[in-house]
């Protein structure tokens, strides 16, 4: 064995402030801190203000998954309001969610992820030339047409909530408005021009195609079956990816979480093609799925930079107290918290979701191999093969019913307690608020890069992405792109996660001068 | 058509950036000409390039981060601001930057562009005087286009 070492990990290209710190052994990584590095703070923001609030704050976290977080503050309030939204509001909320998904999966695959086998450490590789090509940031081919065709398809957002950016369409009961037939049709233009684009430059097969993909034997098939396949950038991501060894990196605990890719309308025929199991919420060890019960969830502050707590505690009866930042190597090194099911850390995300779901690709592949980098990132990069039809189908059936409502009234006062959780593009994401008289006494924010990227909880237990790392060769300590993969495979969003203030005290705008 | 846009940038609810959210909030008070738009575009990064289409010119508000270079607190305007720019930025203040690289690459027909903006020290005192600045430059460069 070397020397060990311990090694801070650049990250840029994730959203918001991640540190990652390392101790390599003998050119792997033996353990693994993660760090958000911002305090949050819009639990305590929304405190005491009047309970509808929250929808319009709570899309201000995060600049990505705005509709997201709109999303489950509104369902955090249809429960605490009592009132169940009407079937044309369900496919409304779920189109839009799904189009910002869909959009933040293409984004973060081609602009974050694969731009890493454009780096100078792959030079020597027969496949660096094309990487450059075609993934280089602002210069490659399959980059500028990911910035071009992602602008396009969130005009449907914009259609949907009558504004943009910013809209808050989304109240409890339902929605505000229904767009007019010609405008849904508009959308449906727009969905299926994108998974044009998508078949053809993505996939490079037709979706009914990359569907049949059920195990990790047929994907070598599917790849080998046309250059069509293989000159997509799914192709290419498979091809670099097992080239770079991502295959064999990243493996983390084989427990994952997923809150369900929509909510169903009580009357649909939108198909998922996995019997509806994407809708079901659960938790898996990758061959047995649970039922998820969001009363096992639970927060530990052990090593965070929070007082208040020890062991864990339900979002409802959570507290967020900010302490100042521990010096580097303290036993608190994180302003994320650490959520845990049963005790327990779990993944989510992408691949999660598709494990939950059953999917047979990515169950089959876990099962056999584990997961690992380039799982989590083909799941991600191939998710919208099943959400495209899935927003086709219900913008179909609101302009099929589009005299039936989009709203129920809600009672103006509202008082008790309620959580709305859904799938952000980046794993299971939950709000959970407590009214009383009108009034939030209580709101925390579970985001899927808290369960992804915890620091250790009270027992030690370290969070997934840091378990993650464990063991992934790092072959040059200048350039330790390798846990670049596996730390950018789960999407980190850290925006959201952390509960500001930037240790340079610099904290947002254009930098100019010198 | 709108002839131009004011889309004002930044996070209302985080310390330090809070410069043109402040921007937007004042000229919502004001009398805009009808073909100026006005935006709250908050932190929507790349998802501001729809509204960089079928305008004239486009005018950002947004925090600036001078380290105390000279004049940093008084309002400042950025004409075609990264024109030729290789560098690429992906911390907090990267996101305009990105914008503003990615937008000649998928707008077809790109509008005129300027960053207006002052150091988030200079104070809310300014932020009228800021926000008047803005419309003269969309005023401006809509009158000349």
């Amino acid at each position: 064995m070397g020397e060990r070492r311990i090694c801070e990990i650049p990250m840029n290209r994730v959203e918001g402030d991640l540190e990652i710190r390392v101790a390599i052994e003998g050119g792997r990584i033996v353990d693994a801190w993660s760090s958000g590095t911002l305090y949050r703070g819009f639990e305590n923001m929304l405190t005491g203000r009047a309970a509808l609030d929250a929808l319009v704050i709570t899309p201000r976290i995060c600049g990505i998954c705005t509709t997201t977080h709109l999303n489950s503050a509104a369902k955090c309030l249809d429960v605490i309001a009592g009132v169940v939204p009407p079937d044309n509001a369900i496919r409304l909320r779920n189109v839009a969610k799904l189009v910002e998904t869909v959009q933040s999966d293409l984004r973060q695959a081609i602009l974050m992820f694969m731009v890493d086998f454009a780096n100078p450490v792959y030079a020597p590789h027969p496949l660096y030339e094309t990487a450059c090509s075609r993934f280089a940031p602002l210069r490659g081919s399959s980059a500028i047409e990911t910035i071009r065709e992602t602008k396009r398809i969130i005009e449907i957002i914009a259609i949907i909530g009558g504004q943009w950016p910013h809209s808050s369409f989304m109240v409890p009961g339902g929605v505000t408005n229904l767009p007019r037939v010609g405008e849904l049709a508009t959308c449906r233009v727009l969905v299926q021009r994108f998974r044009q684009w998508y078949e053809r430059r993505v996939l490079g097969c037709a979706l009914e195609r990359w569907q049949a993909v059920d195990s990790v034997a047929a994907l070598d098939v599917w790849l080998a079956e046309s250059p069509a396949h293989a000159d997509g950038d799914l192709g290419w991501l498979v091809r670099l990816g097992r080239a770079c060894g991502l295959d064999a990196m990243g493996g983390g605990y084989r427990r994952f979480l997923s809150y369900g890719v929509a909510d169903l309308p009580l009357e649909t025929a939108a198909d998922d093609g996995l019997a509806g199991r994407s809708f079901v919420a659960g938790v898996s060890d990758g061959a047995t799925m649970s039922p998820l019960d969001q009363a096992r969830i639970g927060e530990s502050i052990g090593a965070s930079h929070f007082e208040g707590y020890e062991g864990l505690r339900h979002p409802f009866d959570g507290v967020t107290r900010p302490l100042p930042p521990e010096a580097p190597g303290g036993k608190r090194y994180s302003y994320a918290k650490a959520p845990r099911y049963d005790g327990e850390p779990a993944e989510t995300g992408p691949l999660a979701e598709a494990v939950v779901a059953g999917e047979p690709l990515f169950a089959g592949w876990v099962a056999g191999h584990g997961a690992n980098a380039l799982a989590r990132e083909v799941a991600r990069l191939a998710r919208p093969a099943r959400l495209l039809p899935l927003i086709d189908a219900w913008l179909a059936e609101l302009i099929e019913r589009h005299d039936a409502p989009f709203i129920v009234n809600a009672p103006k006062k509202i008082d008790g307690e309620g959580y709305g959780l859904v799938n952000a593009a980046r794993g299971a994401l939950g709000h959970w608020s407590r009214v009383q008289r009108g009034a939030i006494v209580g709101y925390q924010i579970v985001t899927p890069t808290a369960w992804n990227g915890s620091p250790r909880d009270d027992k030690g237990v370290r969070g997934p992405w840091e378990e993650a790392l464990i063991g992934v060769p790092i072959r040059d300590e200048g350039n330790p792109v390798e846990a670049g993969h596996v730390i950018r495979s789960f999407d980190p969003c850290l925006v959201c996660t952390v509960h500001a203030f930037d240790r340079r005290g610099r904290t947002g705008g254009l930098r100019i001068g010198a | 058509m709108t002839r131009a846009r004011i889309i004002c940038i930044g996070n209302p609810y985080q310390p330090g950036d809070w410069v043109g959210p402040a921007v937007y909030a004042a000229l919502r008070r004001e009398a805009i000409d009808p073909d100026i738009g006005l935006i709250d575009g908050g932190l929507q990064g790349l998802n501001l390039l729809t509204l960089m289409e079928n305008v004239d010119n486009v005018v950002f508000a947004d925090t600036f981060i001078s380290d105390g270079a000279p004049g940093s607190g008084i309002p400042q305007v950025l004409r075609e601001p990264f024109a030729g720019d290789p560098r690429l930025s992906f911390d907090h203040a990267g996101g305009l930057a990105y914008l503003l690289q990615a937008a000649p690459l998928v707008v077809d027909r790109l509008p005129r562009i300027a960053v207006v903006g002052m150091d988030a020290g200079a104070g809310r005192h300014r932020v009228g005087e800021l926000a008047r600045l803005c419309l003269s430059v969309a005023r401006e460069r809509h009158h000349a286009a």
